[in-house]
């Protein structure tokens, strides 16, 4: 009995000790940058960093593009990718792979080659909107959203609702509204709060693309002041932190 | 609740899944108010059936007549069939109350109206005082309450139930089962039952049709059904079955435990002289002791098997065959293991079938 009580406390420290090492792993360089960001000349710490990001003239500007770009995002990977990860969980079950492969190619097709690619075919008219930025965000987006909703459909017997509600005489619309969308909510929420993780992050397309983002804008600062660039990378970070504690507790609330 | 019942008609379906003939013209005709069983094995096409008048699938030719108005090309949502699934279909973001006002909030029932009659149909299926539950704070049979009073709801002109109560146990099953057919008969609604149970579809049918490869077999009273199949599956799928081989005779009569029986089913297949095996029912076999009886065939009884009121034998002839016997308990009691009989046939006539015939239903 002693031995069996020994072996499972041996257990329960292991696991808190690898617990541990990954926590140091992803900790450290976010306490390092936050320690930086609050470094001042005089060798003391304090806020003046962060205080320095509201004096940003552009500040404004830059995150109004990026919420731009975040909204048209997210609503377009939902638009699109709802109701096909649905149809393709109701009868199309033979091409979920070729969705998923297709999904899958921003991971494996260089950003620059989708940068031409778009560039190539879009009409002059979207060449000088921003907004084009926001289609492509959606194809980088795939990889995440298609998985995310996905995952969500594996866990509802969509076939046998989408059925019942059909049969009751609700619209394909009605269907994905008010049976689909609230039972996909987990689903829906994990792919926006990827999308938006993903624009507030991205780098390369804004930068080829000559848009001033918030991420590009942040190189852009860094270049003339580390702490303040870091200091926006640590808050943007926060941001991002703070939208999954709120989706996680508004999918919690839901679910009690 | 008045309502006008309807009376179905499906001609000529045809569905087929790449090779896969999933029905193969059928034909059946509802009365209005009737609930029809369709009986059959996995793959025989009952379902399909079923999906094709609901406008959840359509058939590659044939008509949907509903109430003298052909539908096989409308969808499912402007059909007005009500529908039971057999795994739990209700929308697990809504109560019980909002899952039962569902149909008529796609009708544009106002809100008061739709919240009364939600609460009505809880009440008539038992369940008035779980109207805000959500269906995973609910049991398998409530939840397939729920979902019958969904379907009602809408006052559809046929209701349509795939293996309801498949999925809940034994006593649930009993109860739902007699309160959809009481339900049924209350709102008067035409119903197409689909069921692999047949004792499912002889307790609650008005009539009961057969299904085997896309085509029925049989459509009848389930008296009719049992006591005289029209083919020899349906005398092999309903009920329990002994196979005795046999021979047809001149006169076209066979030899069955000694007795020479009449063939209801199954003669125009045999010739005269054909080796056939006839299929006898376990009640229709009487045992009685070996001693001073001359007539029937002899066997020992090998086991018994206690189904309360009833018991089941098992009889092992002399010429090595097994044969299944029912009798009431009390006078099984006389019949233990060991205990030496004569079996006799209890029955004026039987169905006959190939020999190699019980291999190819037993698939």
């Amino acid at each position: 009995m002693a031995a069996v009580v020994r072996r499972r406390r041996e257990r329960h420290i292991f696991a808190w000790a690898i617990l541990a090492l990954i926590a140091l792993y992803f900790m450290l360089p976010l306490v390092s940058a936050t320690e930086f960001s609050l470094r001042e000349n005089n060798g003391t710490h304090g806020l003046n960093a962060y205080r320095a990001i509201f004096q940003q003239t552009d500040l404004r500007d830059v995150v109004m593009l990026t919420l731009r770009l975040t909204v048209i995002s997210v609503v377009l990977s939902l638009a699109i990718m709802v109701p096909t990860v649905t149809m393709v969980h109701l009868g199309a079950k033979k091409y979920r792979r070729l969705v998923e492969f297709i999904s899958l190619q921003p991971l494996v097709i260089p950003p620059i080659v989708l940068v031409l690619g778009v560039v190539n075919v879009m009409p002059v008219s979207l060449l000088g909107s921003a907004d084009l930025l926001g289609f492509e965000y959606v194809v980088l987006a795939m990889p995440f959203t298609f998985r995310a909703l996905d995952a969500g459909l594996m866990n509802l017997d969509v076939k046998t609702i989408v059925d019942a509600a059909r049969g009751l005489g609700a619209s394909w619309f009605t269907v994905l509204v008010r049976i689909v969308a609230p039972n996909l909510r987990s689903g829906i929420f994990g792919a926006m709060f990827l999308t938006i993780a993903l624009v507030l992050g991205e780098f390369t397309m804004a930068s080829l693309m000559l848009w001033n983002t918030f991420p590009t804008w942040i190189a852009t600062v860094g270049q003339s002041d580390a702490s303040l660039s870091v200091a926006l990378s640590v808050a943007s970070l926060a941001f991002a932190w703070v939208l999954l504690v709120l989706i996680s507790f508004a999918d919690r609330r839901r679910k009690a | 609740m008045e309502r006008t019942s309807t009376g179905v008609e499906l001609r000529n379906l045809r569905r087929t899944f790449g090779p896969v003939v999933a029905l193969d013209n059928l034909n059946l005709s509802l009365q209005p108010g009737e609930l029809i069983a369709l009986l059959g094995p996995s793959g025989c096409g009952k379902t399909t059936a079923l999906r094709l008048l609901a406008g959840l699938d359509q058939p590659d030719s044939g008509e949907i007549i509903v109430g003298g108005r052909d539908i096989t090309a409308i969808p499912a949502s402007k059909r007005n069939m009500g529908m039971v699934f057999q795994s739990y279909s209700l929308f697990p973001n809504l109560t019980a109350a909002e899952n039962v006002a569902f149909g008529l909030r796609v009708r544009r029932v106002a809100k008061p109206e739709r919240l009364k009659r939600a609460a009505e149909l809880l009440e008539l299926v038992g369940l008035g005082e779980q109207r805000d539950r959500y269906p995973h704070a609910m049991s398998g049979g409530q939840a397939q309450r729920v979902a019958l009073a969904r379907a009602i709801a809408i006052q559809p002109d046929v209701l349509l139930l795939d293996e309801p109560l498949s999925a809940l146990d034994a006593k649930v099953r009993t109860q739902l089962r007699d309160e959809i057919r009481r339900l049924q008969i209350e709102v008067g609604i035409t119903t197409l039952f689909v069921t692999h149970d047949q004792e499912e579809a002889m307790a609650i049918a008005d009539r009961v049709g057969v299904m085997r490869a896309g085509n029925l077999e049989q459509l009848d009273v389930p008296a009719v059904l049992y006591a005289r199949p029209a083919t020899p599956f349906v005398a092999s799928f309903v009920g329990t079955n002994n196979a005795v081989p046999t021979t047809v005779a001149g006169d076209g009569t066979v030899e069955v435990l000694g007795r020479a029986l009449a063939v209801a089913t199954g003669s125009d297949e045999i010739p005269i002289g054909g080796a056939a095996n006839a299929l006898l029912r376990p009640e229709s076999v009487s045992l009685v002791s070996r001693d001073g009886a001359s007539d029937g065939s002899s066997g020992v009884v090998s086991s018994t098997s206690f189904f309360g009121s009833v018991t089941r034998l098992t009889v092992k002839l002399d010429a090595g065959q097994f044969l299944l016997v029912d009798m009431p308990s009390v006078i099984a009691r006389d019949f233990t293991a060991g205990t030496e009989v004569m079996a006799r046939a209890m029955t004026n006539e039987v169905v006959i079938q190939h020999q190699e015939a019980v291999a190819l239903i037993d698939e």
